[in-house]
């Protein structure tokens, strides 16, 4: 199955080439231009990577990152940041970012990124589904549970 | 504070059900009506009497007269409505409810204390503890994986998959935890559909094909669902059933039950496919060979066969030889424990792990299903309920051979749907079997016990029947959205009429044909009737 990438940047024009060399490299890419859009995707889709820049204009990276990390707590995010921005970087992976990557990024470091950030998202989903099996062997009741 | 309103939130939104408090305390007070409030109807007393029940209690200082015995017997069948309101609602878990049965009959002195304990040591309670075990180490060394793999693997196209699918699933589910199965399919099934959809969709956008994925979902599930037919290593509720005749001294091997039930499970199997094809016809996506890759990756990216793989499937055959040819002397407890101390002694899992993963739970509901097979059959509630059952089918001409098997295959059918498959064998198999026995039919009781345990295989129509429908449920979930592909309500609208068609099958092909073709021992009756009347010769 496709790895699925949700590609948020507001500079289009890099946005596109990134998405392209992705898909060629057999990832599914989903493009966003700004905050809201990538998290009006979100609501819609699940994305196992979120490759995420730090400086978008009206919602911020740091601020996108929150709000993701609310409405998909498993999807992984990787920021983009620029030299002047790493600080901001830092502060996403303390509240949750999987790693961050210096723009403009090499592409056999950044397929590492990703691949490292799904791994991550797989065995987290693994424990989930290990602990749901568990429970629902036992008690098949709790499946209707909310 | 916080606790108790999460408490109450958590029933809030579960609805009643989920209101564990109320259902103890209504299963306890249904106990407390029938033991203890309502009168001991003249037929129990009589019936203690004339079948000797009561001399051998008052003989066992169980009762002091036969009023007593009477009154014994009733509180064995209050424990009934209990235990089936604690199995349908999970007030408590099964095992809990398991141990109520001799909890009961210690503290009542239902039974003397070593008859009680003897339940819990036999050698059905040991081959249960050793098929659970096997499951253990087949699991954590992935072998379950090993196999779907190598089955679906070659599949191309649309229709030969289905079918290899259900038909090797119904098989697998007769031998492998169809647990585990489910656990590791529903992920891959998912995987499946969405590189035949992706395959199918023009743009980067996927066009869902809901139909397509019910179809693998379903097929999946129903398939591992019938396979508890097969054989005794299907699940507890077999092993229950084969306690049930070791009590009335008339035992069935492993290899028997084989006989009976595992040409059942291809056609069952089969019956699944066919069904699921022509329920689903209208799918838009007509090949999954472009979802089957998922399965060539998953096998590709498990590399050759480990040695802890090897291990544990030497040990799967060689349990399953001894089972077969090993003989009465080796019962089916010998071979089954040797799935607690090779993996130990061959160094492919430790005896710690062994023992974390082995599911305690069904164990005691097993065993204390035991229990109460045995205080229903010495207290002659089983005997009492039997006849009261068979006058009422007499009434529609169902009290012996086909008819009987099918009314009780279809009652178990129908409750097994509602609660656990191993809490229904364990409550109705102590009641068939006398039935079975008064009807006198040559063959009882191993057919009406075979028909009510087969039956218990066809949990499909509710999603709470058995933990393969919540599990496919719960994990079969589009990718790209994280929705469920099937919903609850989905299981009565396909599953009900797979229920009657699993039903039919099984008494066409198992009841009128195999059952006639394989036979049964001369006198299986005779050494049945003369345990349950042991009394009163």
């Amino acid at each position: 199955m496709k790895k699925r990438i949700l590609l948020v940047d507001d500079e289009k024009e890099f946005a596109e080439t990134l998405a392209e060399r992705l898909r060629t490299r057999d990832f599914h890419v989903t493009e966003a231009f700004s905050g809201n859009e990538a998290l009006e995707k979100l609501k819609e889709y699940n994305f196992d990577v979120t490759i995420l820049d730090v400086q978008m204009p009206g919602m911020d990276g740091i601020e996108a990152l929150r709000a993701i990390k609310k409405l998909k707590p498993l999807t992984e995010v990787l920021m983009l940041t620029g030299h002047g921005t790493i600080e901001t970087a830092i502060e996403g992976m303390k509240i949750g970012a999987y790693d961050f990557l210096l723009k403009p990024c090499e592409m056999d470091l950044l397929l590492e990124k990703i691949n490292g950030a799904y791994e991550r998202k797989s065995e987290h989903e693994e424990r989930i589904r290990k602990a749901l099996v568990d429970k629902l062997s036992t008690s098949p009741m709790s499946v209707l549970e909310k | 504070m916080e606790h108790s309103k999460n408490e109450a939130d958590k029933t809030k939104k579960g609805g009643l059900l989920s209101n564990k408090m109320l259902w103890l305390i209504v299963g306890a007070v249904c106990f407390i009506i029938i033991g203890f409030i309502v009168p001991t109807p003249q037929s129990m007393i009589e019936m203690v009497k004339e079948h000797g029940f009561g001399k051998r209690l008052i003989e066992w200082n169980v009762a002091s007269d036969m009023a007593e015995a009477a009154w014994k017997l009733k509180l064995v069948l209050g424990m009934i409505p209990m235990a089936v309101i604690y199995f349908a609602t999970e007030a408590l878990p099964i095992g809990l409810v398991g141990i109520l049965m001799p909890v009961f009959a210690y503290f009542f002195h239902l039974l003397p204390k070593k008859m009680i304990g003897k339940t819990f040591a036999g050698d059905a309670p040991l081959f249960l503890l050793g098929v659970l075990a096997m499951g253990v180490t087949v699991i954590d060394v992935g072998l379950h994986k090993r196999i779907a793999t190598w089955i679906l693997g070659w599949t191309k196209g649309f229709v030969m998959p289905i079918l290899v699918l259900c038909i090797s699933m119904s098989v697998l589910g007769s031998f492998i935890s169809a647990h585990a199965m489910a656990a590791f399919m529903a992920p891959v099934m998912a995987a499946v559909y969405m590189g035949a959809v992706s395959a199918n969709s023009k743009g980067e956008k996927i066009e869902h094909d809901p139909e397509l994925a019910k179809l693998l979902l379903f097929s999946l599930c129903f398939a591992l669902n019938v396979g508890g037919v097969g054989s005794p290593a299907a699940g507890g509720r077999n092993v229950i059933m084969m306690g049930f005749w070791s009590d009335y001294n008339v035992p069935m091997s492993f290899g028997k039950w084989m006989m009976y039930g595992l040409p059942l499970t291809p056609v069952l199997g089969l019956a699944v496919a066919f069904y699921m094809l022509f329920i689903f016809r209208k799918v838009k996506t007509k090949d999954l060979t472009p979802g089957l890759i998922a399965i060539k990756e998953e096998t590709k990216r498990m590399g050759k066969m480990s040695y802890a793989e090897k291990v544990a499937l030497g040990m799967m055959v060689l349990i399953l030889v001894l089972w077969i040819f090993g003989g009465d002397g080796l019962g089916l407890g010998g071979p089954a424990l040797l799935a607690l101390v090779i993996p130990v002694i061959f160094g492919v899992s430790d005896w710690k792990k062994i023992l974390g993963g082995i599911s305690w739970d069904a164990w005691f509901m097993y065993c204390g299903a035991l229990t109460l097979g045995a205080l229903l059959k010495e207290s002659g509630a089983a005997l009492w309920l039997a006849q009261i059952f068979l006058e009422g089918l007499d009434k529609i001409h169902c009290a012996k051979g086909l008819g009987l098997w099918i009314g009780m295959s279809g009652f178990s059918g129908l409750m097994t749907n509602f609660m656990s498959d191993a809490g229904t064998t364990a409550l109705l198999g102590p009641i068939a079997i006398p039935m079975g026995i008064m009807s006198g039919v040559p063959g009882e009781p191993w057919a009406i016990g075979l028909a009510t345990a087969f039956a218990t295989s066809f949990a499909h129509f509710l999603i709470v029947g058995t933990p393969n429908n919540a599990i496919v449920y719960g994990l079969g979930v589009y990718p790209d959205t994280g929705k469920n592909m099937i919903s609850p309500i989905d299981f009565v609208k396909y599953g009900f009429g797979l229920f009657i068609i699993s039903l039919a099958i099984t008494w066409v092909l198992g009841f009128m044909i195999i059952y006639n073709v394989v036979g049964f021992p001369e006198g299986i009756t005779e050494t049945a009737k003369a345990v349950l009347m042991t009394a009163a010769q």
